[in-house]
């Protein structure tokens, strides 16, 4: 896949994700990795961008397993954000599926 | 994991401290996660890319940042100077970065750097014409002597108001 493409589909996932509920940076790794193929390199430039963006707030959480994490939870802005960027891919999704579907 | 983290550091100097620090604290938060998954250290530590450019990419992100955020209207806005000098340094930890990353982050880069530019023409185009009026309307005072004082009054005023206009967005 192009790697800027790449880039901002993953960027809409993370945002999908931390949606849902709080997340810490491997958790949204190991989620998004299922489906596409990225690595910790690239969700973690874009958490902090996000984050610098006003889309995240974040807090430390103690964990069982080791040191504290970090976990994003989203904002009133960052889920007006989501909400367009959502809207917006469904309809270019839409879009692209009817032009590779037309037989003529 | 000990020599990543310190090449890591190393290239983060030009940050400031805190920043440095939180982003260190999330990326080894990442290796350990990623061992305690059952990768090796050594994969662990390839899947996060080389370390200097991951640290030329957060420090242009982090400087492009920077300048977007003292636009906004909370708080003093800093001198003009002092901007120019923050520009200055994006713009290098931006060429820095070339050719990785080029369009998505020169190209905001650009923009805000050139929304910067324009307001400042357009602050020193008024100052110009404010210092234009002002002069025209000392020049008419001299010339109709104390008969028109009216509408050299009017004139002078115009040009007050350009003036603490221009003075307002330059500051």
């Amino acid at each position: 896949m192009n790697p800027q493409f790449h880039k901002g589909v993953i960027e809409m996932c993370v945002l999908s994700l931390v949606s849902a509920r709080d997340r810490y940076g491997y958790e949204l790794v190991e989620a998004i990795s299922t489906e596409l193929p990225i690595s910790e390199g690239t969700i973690y430039p874009i958490l902090r961008r996000l984050t610098q963006e006003g889309y995240f707030e974040t807090y430390l959480q103690e964990s069982n397993e080791g040191p504290p994490r970090k976990y994003y939870r989203m904002t009133r802005k960052g889920r007006s954000f989501t909400d367009s960027t959502a809207k917006e891919w469904t309809q270019f999704a839409k879009s692209v599926d009817r032009l590779l579907n037309q037989k003529n | 994991m000990k020599q990543f983290m310190q090449n890591l550091e190393q290239h983060l100097q030009s940050l400031p401290e805190h920043e440095r620090k939180d982003i260190l604290r999330d990326y080894e938060e990442m290796l350990l996660d990623a061992v305690r998954s059952g990768k090796s250290e050594t994969e662990a530590i390839k899947a996060l890319g080389d370390p200097k450019q991951i640290a030329k990419a957060l420090t242009a992100e982090s400087l492009v940042a920077k300048i977007s955020d003292e636009k906004s209207p909370a708080g003093e806005s800093p001198r003009p100077i002092e901007k120019a000098k923050d520009i200055g340094r994006a713009l290098l930890a931006v060429a820095a970065l070339a050719p990785f990353n080029l369009i998505f982050v020169f190209g905001p880069f650009m923009a805000t750097v050139g929304c910067l530019i324009a307001g400042w023409a357009v602050s020193l185009g008024l100052l110009a014409a404010a210092v234009g009026v002002l002069g025209a309307a000392l020049v008419e005072s001299v010339a109709t002597e104390c008969h028109s004082g009216q509408a050299s009054l009017v004139h002078f005023l115009e040009a007050a108001e350009l003036f603490s206009a221009s003075a307002a967005s330059w500051l």
